[in-house]
């Protein structure tokens, strides 16, 4: 390990920091750092599929049926009844984890495929209900004049203060979510995902600990939900359609599956990207496209995967590939 | 005692009888094998003592209850584990992870201070590494801790299901063919270690093909033949049982 290796270890998670702290300030213009807080909201909602999806091996592709109800959960308790937008936020994780069970329990024996459709459908009933449900949902008019958060007597109204509620949330599940993978319970979740006949012969009661992925899950999802809705200002049913869900997958995906870092570089990337591209006019969607065709082809565990690799190169852990490999056989003789 | 019991216990799928109307004991601390030409039915038996099948007749009784309508889960919660012959691990997880995996029966953490790491997790947690330490130093694992489970040759495979079934120590250890695919080396090593793992407190009950692992170390020998029992007794006694003699050899006509 060279002094380099050393500093780096030692550095590297202030420096993360320092730079998530000071971004407003260096962020060009506000509409970017908007893009920016976007993809925040994004990556909270990739870490919550990832619970789902990547520990536990439930491939949801109806996802932003649980981001759409915190939005409108949170929308209309200030709007409409009046709650203080940090409760009205709490409700909407809450509210989300209930609903969650109308999809658990039924899909509670369904595998690979029949859950994935099982999801799809979930997601569309949602979709269909946050437009025709019209006396509570205003339908395709959507939810106007959504307040903005405020606390301790301070607004947070402009993106540049906002981004600070955004951070300081996406901290915190970050943690919540390390937390969980070394625990008894994140074990349980990963066993399913692995083995789930030897889950069962470990001791997990294995439709009991899906409905909890579920539950923690969509608890994330709604509160990333209810961000949305307060940094927008407005919901409507447009933002919550079912291609919406395969962006989020593709988040997942791209970052790579079951990893934080990548659940993190996916949402904020994949809502970067198609903006920084936006000077390529219509040719942008394709190169978005061809982009994440390219990364899932070279970096097969995602940009997680690649960063993790960076990082131990950094941090002295890992040499640059070939020497490994020398060692590896050394080490069979 | 009898610490496992089967009364009259059978499956049939589609009128094929897999297992018939078989009745056994397996006394605790003992050392119980189950042998039988390929096919016999001995892997189905596990199968339902462990609940992963539902039997069609009888019942399974566990220190003396009847565990017959309990699920898989619930059976492992109770003392009774087992492991797999076609190795069902957790691959993609570290062998620390998978052996921790094995002490959940015993763990009590719930989600919430999963996530907030609350001091009982912590604990917990702590207490948890030790246990697996100490079962993966039985079973020479303890160098591979942090590799993961597929990466690990097949007798290691082998022993790390055994690692996860023992290390929340079960009243009863249901082995199936743990010696399949080992050399002669590792099966007088395997053969030393089941009789640790009784003389420890814990019940074995074995599926094996190897003779001279089943001859030496089993307190009990059981018989099948096409799904039914046709012998029970000593090891001396089911070797010279003609009954025995039979289905492995043929009929001397």
């Amino acid at each position: 390990m060279t002094l380099f290796n050393k500093v780096y270890k030692a550095t590297r998670i202030w420096i993360l920091l320092a730079v998530a702290l000071t971004l407003p300030y260096w962020v060009p213009n506000n509409y970017y750092l908007q893009i920016f807080c976007l993809g925040m909201i994004f990556a909270i909602l990739t870490l919550s599929l990832n619970i789902l999806s990547g520990m536990t091996g439930l491939f949801s592709v109806g996802f932003i049926a649980f981001f759409g109800i915190g939005a409108y959960t949170s929308a209309i308790l200030t709007t409409k009844l009046g709650f203080p937008v940090p409760l009205a936020m709490f409700l909407a994780g809450v509210l989300s984890s209930i609903l969650s069970l109308t999809l658990s329990l039924p899909t509670m024996r369904l595998k690979g495929m029949y859950f994935a459709v099982a999801t799809l459908a979930f997601g569309e009933i949602m979709y269909q209900l946050f437009l025709n449900w019209t006396a509570v949902t205003e339908g395709t008019k959507g939810i106007k004049g959504i307040p903005a958060l405020e606390l301790f007597g301070t607004s947070f109204r402009s993106y540049s203060k906002f981004y600070y509620v955004i951070l300081v949330i996406l901290i915190l599940i970050i943690m919540l979510a390390r937390n969980l993978i070394s625990s008894r319970t994140g074990r349980a979740m990963l066993s399913i995902r692995e083995n789930d006949i030897a889950a069962e012969a470990v001791g997990v009661n294995v439709p009991q600990y899906k409905m909890i992925s579920f539950l923690i899950s969509t608890f994330f999802a709604g509160i990333a939900g209810a961000l949305y809705a307060h940094m927008v200002r407005y919901v409507s049913p447009e933002s919550f359609v079912n291609a919406e869900s395969a962006a989020v997958l593709a988040m997942m995906v791209v970052g790579g599956i079951g990893s934080i870092p990548g659940a993190i570089v996916g949402g904020i990337g994949l809502t970067v990207l198609p903006e920084f591209m936006r000077f390529l006019g219509n040719i942008r969607m394709v190169l978005y496209g061809a982009s994440i065709v390219l990364i899932v082809i070279f970096a097969p565990r995602g940009l997680g995967g690649l960063i993790e690799r960076i990082d131990n190169i950094l941090s002295g852990k890992q040499s640059l590939g070939v020497q490994k490999k020398q060692q590896h056989i050394e080490g069979e003789e | 005692m009898a610490i496992l019991e089967t009364h009259g216990i059978g499956i049939h799928f589609d009128g094929l009888r897999a297992v018939d109307n078989v009745s056994f004991t397996a006394e605790e601390g003992q050392i119980t094998s189950i042998i039988g030409p390929n096919g016999a039915g001995k892997t189905t038996l596990f199968n339902l003592i462990a609940g992963f099948y539902t039997p069609t007749e009888g019942t399974v009784d566990f220190e003396g209850k009847d565990i017959t309508k309990l699920k898989t889960h619930e059976r492992t919660r109770l003392g009774l584990a087992r492991t797999f012959q076609n190795i069902n691990l957790f691959r993609e997880l570290s062998v620390m992870d998978n052996v921790l995996a094995g002490l959940h029966s015993v763990t009590k953490c719930d989600p919430i201070s999963s996530m907030l790491n609350l001091p009982n997790k912590i604990m917990e947690e702590k207490e948890s590494k030790k246990k697996v330490m100490e079962t993966l130093e039985f079973l020479n694992l303890s160098e591979y801790v942090n590799e993961k489970a597929g990466s690990l040759s097949y007798g290691l495979q082998k022993n790390l299901e055994i690692a996860r079934a023992i290390v929340f120590r079960p009243k009863v250890v249901l082995l199936d063919e743990p010696a399949s695919g080992l050399n002669t080396n590792d099966l007088h090593e395997l053969s030393q270690r089941i009789v640790t793992i009784r003389d420890s407190g814990i019940t074995v009950v074995l599926i094996e093909h190897k003779m001279d692992v089943v001859m030496s170390i089993s307190d009990k020998i059981i018989v099948l033949n096409f799904g039914e029992k046709i012998a029970d007794g000593t090891p001396d006694e089911v070797a010279n049982d003609p009954a025995v003699i039979e289905a492995y050899l043929g009929k001397d006509e």
